[in-house]
């Protein structure tokens, strides 16, 4: 499976530098941001933005994993192009140690003067360790910080944040049947009162699925990876996809903040 | 072609390449979530393929809605879903736009009493090709919030 995954970045977007997360459109000036994959392999990418950079002025793209670049550069420079494609050939590798794996991401530059204008990058990856025929999709964020109650909330793929107790307005129509087969998820959950669970779960036409997971808490905020390569759920095309969470107990002080990536295969 | 520079992936990993199928299908899911009603008007209607759309509502500038396409590939469905459905004699439509031009490939269409649509069809792309959304409606102006939306494609392996 080719997977084609388009993230945007608007507004006033400084290039100066600017980190975001590849997968849910989310950007940062300080740090890294994004998911915690399965190995990807990366390979055309573009960049388009509002207006050209300027004479000798320029924007780069690079991709990140675990903190260090990976493939090539793609550059848009001048006064006339407004978007540029080149071959990255890089690749997203899959996490091995959840404490020292950083997320994915991508990160643009500023070569001259920051400019701040709207800007998207589109790349093509693939799936590089499980299957090559599956895509994933993805909800929450390095760094989100859900809202956390017991009663149910929801959130919706290619969203970081923004959670809902309302799950129609979570809810994506899946265009394409096939089946979800494969799901990752990063997450932090301390809470100062233990034991402390995460219910989530992967829900289809607002009923739970045979994807429902446990996520224990701890007692500090070290990163946990847990991982479900067993359990497939069929989807069929115009069925509603989200995602709900609760917490177990209203007890303690809780910090609760999750990368999800859902694999997916298509008829 | 280009995993030829990568032998060590294909051994590393145990996978077949390339896959067993010329073409096949895949997901782009776009998540479009409103959280304010999105007016919707004839000059204010473009919206990005694609996550990330921080904004969350429609805008005229095409410019900043558009993704140069890094490959071929070809959408195959549409999806979309609003929180209101149009009062009687309107129709509320959204399409793909191809470099500026409204494609009439696919293009679902929510009716009055309906809540959201889809549509499925064919639709080239072509490498470099400007791509976008472009909501539209018939019968007089609305102001309805697109909630969310998601596109199938189909694309050829590396």
């Amino acid at each position: 499976m080719i997977h084609a995954v388009y993230t945007g970045m608007f507004g006033s977007v400084a290039f100066n530098p600017l980190y975001f997360d590849p997968f849910c459109g989310e950007y940062d000036t300080t740090k890294f941001v994004g998911h915690w994959t399965p190995a990807l392999q990366i390979y055309e990418a573009t960049m388009a933005v509002k207006t050209p950079p300027g004479a000798g002025e320029g924007y780069n793209l690079m991709m990140y994993s675990q903190d260090v670049q990976t493939g090539n550069t793609i550059v848009l420079s001048g006064d006339t192009d407004t978007s540029v494609r080149g071959d990255v050939t890089g690749l997203w590798a899959d996490c091995t140690d959840p404490a020292s794996f950083k997320s994915s991401a991508a990160r643009s530059t500023n070569i001259g003067t920051p400019v701040f204008q709207p800007g998207m990058v589109a790349y093509v990856c693939q799936c590089n360790a499980i299957d090559p025929a599956m895509n994933f999709h993805f909800a929450g964020h390095e760094n989100n910080g859900w809202t956390l109650s017991t009663s149910w909330r929801y959130t919706t793929f290619y969203k970081a944040g923004n959670t809902t107790t309302t799950e129609s307005t979570a809810q994506t129509i899946w265009p394409v049947t096939g089946t979800l087969k494969y799901v990752r998820i990063r997450y932090i959950s301390s809470c100062t009162v233990l034991p402390h669970d995460v219910n989530l779960r992967i829900r289809i036409d607002g009923a739970d699925t045979a994807m429902a997971y446990v996520l224990p808490s701890y007692a500090t905020t070290a990163p946990h990876l847990y991982d479900d390569t067993t359990t497939e759920v069929p989807i069929s095309a115009g069925q509603l996809a989200s995602i709900g969470y609760q917490r177990s107990s209203a007890t303690g002080v809780a910090v609760f903040t999750a990368s999800i990536a859902v694999g997916f295969i298509s008829d | 072609m280009r995993f030829e520079l990568y032998p060590e992936l294909r051994r590393g990993v145990g996978v077949s390449w390339p896959p067993p199928t010329d073409f096949v299908g895949g997901v782009i899911v776009s998540a479009i979530v409103t959280i304010t009603t999105a007016l919707i008007t004839p000059t204010n209607s473009y919206i990005p393929v694609g996550s990330g759309w921080t904004a969350g509502k429609p805008v005229a500038d095409i410019a900043v809605t558009q993704f140069r396409a890094p490959r071929e590939f070809e959408f195959t469905s549409l999806y979309f879903a609003t929180s209101d459905t149009p009062t009687a004699g309107k129709t509320f439509t959204l399409c793909f736009n191809i470099n500026g031009v409204d494609s009439a490939a696919i293009v679902p269409a929510i009716t009055p009493g309906n809540y959201s649509a889809g549509a499925s069809g064919s639709l080239s792309v072509a490498q470099d090709d400007l791509v976008c959304l472009h909501a539209g409606f018939t019968g007089g102006a609305v102001s309805y919030a697109i909630r969310t939306a998601s596109s199938g494609y189909r694309m050829l392996p590396a």
